[in-house]
């Protein structure tokens, strides 16, 4: 018994080597989990990683909106900065604006906005945009087509129009091919999101 | 340019309170309709107030040099004029 001091009762004899092994398989989950490669001292390091592991599966958001202060060419780069720290798994941008046809040039058209699914592209990428004011309609087939940095329409043509795919940090507003515009003092609107777990 | 991020508002990348934000909107709005009744000729741009004469003139012009340039249509919109809307 050590001079001086306490000890606390031993009623349990154990195998060091499966206990030591037993509580690695425990601590390599909770880094797994975590998306963490730090030691974990047991058992505070233990409860404090676990108790840090939100509800399993969702989606991380971000969102905003943007008004431009005069009606900018659509082939103009527009980066709104975002939060999400990787690049989205899925994009929106739209407007509610609502052209009164009788203030705008009849041969120049505007942008409402955009949809974007960074997985999905195997289907129709819809992108609603280049509203003219005597007709509306949306460019559809818009994809991300091989080896391309860009969503695109009409890919490989001369013609295309494309916007250039999100980062981690930037979410672009940018349509190349076509003299429509950005709608100035109309409030466009932006959600960014990606899945986790 | 405006933004909104957040809850926070900025103006051209400053943060703004609210109601400074809202000012700067509806100014933007006034001038850019101002700017539009020019380009199409619904007013003059003696109309326009003295303050912003200068710079929605030049707008127009800016503007105006744009929408001289051709636009680049898609195969799409290109075949949707052509049969008159029928797609």
């Amino acid at each position: 018994m050590p001079r001086g001091g306490g000890m606390m009762a031993l009623d349990k004899l154990v195998d060091s080597t499966q206990l030591n092994a037993d509580l690695t398989s425990i601590a390599n989950a909770i880094r797994a989990k975590g998306g963490t490669s730090s030691s974990l001292a047991f058992p505070a390091d233990f409860v404090s990683a676990i108790e840090a592991i939100t509800g399993g599966g969702g989606l991380e958001y971000d969102m905003g909106t943007y008004t431009p202060a005069s009606d900018t060419i659509a082939n103009t780069s527009i980066a709104i900065p975002h939060n999400l720290g990787s690049a989205p798994d899925f994009v929106v941008v739209w407007t509610d604006f609502f052209e009164d046809e009788t203030n705008l040039p009849a041969s120049v058209g505007s942008c409402f906005g955009y949809v974007f699914f960074r997985d999905l592209t195997s289907l129709p990428q819809r992108l609603t945009s280049s509203v003219n004011a005597s007709a509306h309609r949306t460019y559809t087939n818009f994809f991300i087509s091989s080896g391309s940095s860009k969503l695109q329409a009409n890919p490989g043509t001369s013609t295309a129009y494309e916007v250039k795919l999100p980062t981690a940090s930037v979410l672009y507003l940018q349509k190349i091919g076509s003299s429509t515009y950005w709608r100035g003092g109309a409030t466009y609107h932006w959600f960014v999101a990606k899945k986790w777990w | 340019m405006l933004r909104t991020w957040n809850g926070h508002f900025y103006m051209n990348d400053t943060e703004v309170s609210e109601a400074e934000y809202n000012a700067a909107l509806l100014e933007i709005r006034e001038k850019c309709a101002l700017e539009r009744d020019v380009l199409t000729g619904v007013k003059n741009i003696e109309e326009v107030p003295t303050d912003w004469r200068e710079e929605i003139a030049a707008r127009v012009e800016q503007r105006r040099e744009e929408e001289a340039q051709p636009e680049e249509i898609g195969m799409e919109e290109a075949l949707d004029i052509i049969l008159g809307g029928a797609t």
